[in-house]
């Protein structure tokens, strides 16, 4: 499968595109489903430029932000995903937001409140952008439909609507989180929740069982963003989508669930779910002091794909002067010193509704195979 | 040795005839270079206190709940002792809060936020989780570190290059603040309750 470069036009308006970013400061998504709507899943930031690349590609295609973007969606609440999503939903005026239904509780709520009161002594946060986005929300109000939905499995997020004019049905579907998933997360927000006598700390990342797996489809076109999702534990992950989610189409396209670990990776998942040449779309995670997806998880992928995408490599770049000079300054027993962020890269999938992806790529996006 | 310092410790200076000793290594490096001679080097008691204005007696801060751990406690270079001299200036301090963001066997990553003052990009940097001392066992991705390096210059031109990391201590939670968080999380629930699908 041949890479193009990027168009900078507008799809068609029965033109379907999927452009995955990242991973700057995370990961973000844009939609195209049709007849000049689009949504967005999860966010990210580019540290050069401090930007989200999801809006400047956005305003480069002459999108009109505050009609035209439908859903903004964070799939989970860890910052790898969620960098920038405020500024999205802020311009995305008539957009509702979506997020986990395990993010809606007064126990989360408690995390987002002990976050402000760590966040004024450390200059630090991890619930920032949530905040930023709850206070959008309040200052919306309630014109119209609630601005916030709860996803949950098999929630009908948008549609069932004509995707353009005479054009096939579109719905968009959460696949997760399972009741199971919603209630061990209520349950382990609270645990880490601040406790008389307890440290002081910034909340721990939440665990990935609570993330938001979305099924798109538009007439005979399939898409599955997996999010962060990872199979398990029993009635939860993949397995409880395994167990609720029965599509009469397959994907053709699938953004690869928690940058293409092993630990997300569930066999039915790629049987019943996508099709065998399914093009397969990942962004890596470099925050760790191990990387994925290794070597071993792209072979597996591949294995599984007729084109596999990802948006950067997975190894770390040559540093900076910048941080050279930072590498220099910290003691010796910092190791693998690094950038945090580095220029997100971008995947352009697009087909008509009948027709076969057609892949484009900027920055340091690649064809993995 | 100090209890807070499980590690071994090195300590690097270069004198112009003295052979070169390597002590032991820990989670703070010292390095001496154009050691001027034992008779005018100061102790590592001398560095601590000048090194960590507004240290208590105790190594304790001012600020509160939080413990700094400073250099109080380690072995002194061989050699004869001299009060120490007059003036030392800390001509270079660079700090860091980092927050960790993974932890994985016997390593965390921690994303390293620069002070006004010593500028540069945000960077990640993987460390020994045994590098917090006794904080090792109670680590967890969430946690706030704070990283020094600080180079101090003796007043016959010695340099002194000294870093730590420590495991930044916020206290701990009262009821009222606990009480607080859950009234506000409570309110916002209220809030949202007719804007939430």
């Amino acid at each position: 499968m041949p890479s193009l470069q990027v168009s900078l036009s507008k799809p068609e308006g029965d033109e379907i595109e999927v452009s995955v970013f990242g991973p700057g400061r995370g990961e973000s998504i844009l939609v195209h489903i049709g007849g000049g709507r689009w949504i967005s899943i999860d966010s990210c930031i580019s540290e050069r430029s401090d930007h989200s690349p999801a809006l400047d590609y956005l305003a480069a295609l002459g999108v009109d932000v505050g009609t035209d973007v439908i859903l903004v969606i964070a799939s989970h609440a860890h910052d790898d995903h969620t960098a920038g999503i405020s500024r999205i939903f802020a311009a995305a005026s008539s957009a509702r937001f979506v997020t986990s239904a395990a993010f809606t509780s007064p126990e989360f709520f408690a995390t987002v409140e002990a976050d402000a009161d760590i966040e004024m002594q450390l200059n630090q946060s991890v619930r920032g952008e949530f905040r930023a986005v709850l206070a959008e929300v309040r200052a919306r109000g309630g014109r119209g439909r609630r601005p916030i939905i709860r996803a949950t499995e098999q929630r009908l997020l948008h549609g069932p609507v004509d995707a353009w004019p005479a054009g096939p049905e579109v719905r968009v579907l959460s696949l997760s989180p399972s009741e199971t998933a919603i209630d061990r997360a209520q349950n382990a927000v609270a645990e880490g929740a601040a406790q008389v006598d307890h440290r002081r700390r910034l909340a721990a990342p939440d665990p990935n069982e609570y993330s938001v797996a979305i099924w798109v489809q538009i007439g005979e076109t399939a898409l599955l963003f997996g999010g962060d999702l990872l199979i398990g534990p029993s009635a939860c992950g993949w397995k409880a989508v395994a167990d609720s989610h029965h599509p009469d189409v397959k994907a053709s396209l699938f953004k690869v669930p928690h940058h293409g670990s092993k630990g997300a990776h569930f066999e039915p998942t790629w049987a019943d779910l996508v099709l065998e040449d399914v093009v397969s779309v990942l962004t890596p995670f470099r925050m760790g002091a191990r990387s994925i997806p290794r070597t071993a998880d792209l072979q597996r992928i591949t294995e599984r794909s007729a084109g596999t995408y990802i948006t950067a490599k997975t190894q770390q770049p040559a540093p900076s002067r910048e941080v050279k000079r930072t590498r220099s300054k910290l003691p010796n027993f910092a190791q693998n010193v690094r950038e945090r962020d580095a220029m997100p890269g971008h995947v352009q999938a697009r087909k008509s509704a009948s027709g076969s992806w057609s892949v484009a790529l900027d920055g340091p996006a690649y064809l993995v195979h | 040795m100090s209890a807070f310092f499980p590690l071994l410790e090195m300590i690097n200076y270069m004198p112009d005839t003295l052979a070169r000793p390597q002590v032991r290594q820990t989670s703070f490096d010292t390095k001496w270079e154009r050691d001027p001679g034992p008779a005018s080097r100061p102790t590592l008691d001398d560095l601590g206190g000048l090194a960590s204005p507004g240290a208590t007696h105790d190594g304790t801060s001012p600020e509160r709940g939080s413990f700094y751990s400073g250099l109080t406690s380690a072995p002194q270079p061989v050699g004869p002792r001299r009060s120490a001299p007059a003036l030392y200036r800390v001509s270079g301090l660079s700090t860091w809060t980092g927050r960790v963001v993974d932890i994985d066997d016997d390593l965390f990553t921690a994303e390293l936020v620069p002070d006004a003052s010593t500028g540069g990009p945000v960077v990640l940097a993987d460390f020994g989780v045994t590098s917090v001392g006794a904080d090792a066992d109670g680590l967890t991705v969430g946690d706030v570190v704070y990283v020094t390096s600080r180079t101090v210059r003796a007043p016959h031109g010695g340099r002194i290059e000294t870093s730590s990391i420590r495991l930044r201590r916020l206290g701990k939670w009262t009821e009222s603040e606990v009480a607080d968080i859950q009234d506000r999380a409570v309110q916002l629930a209220n809030e949202l309750a007719d804007l939430i699908d």
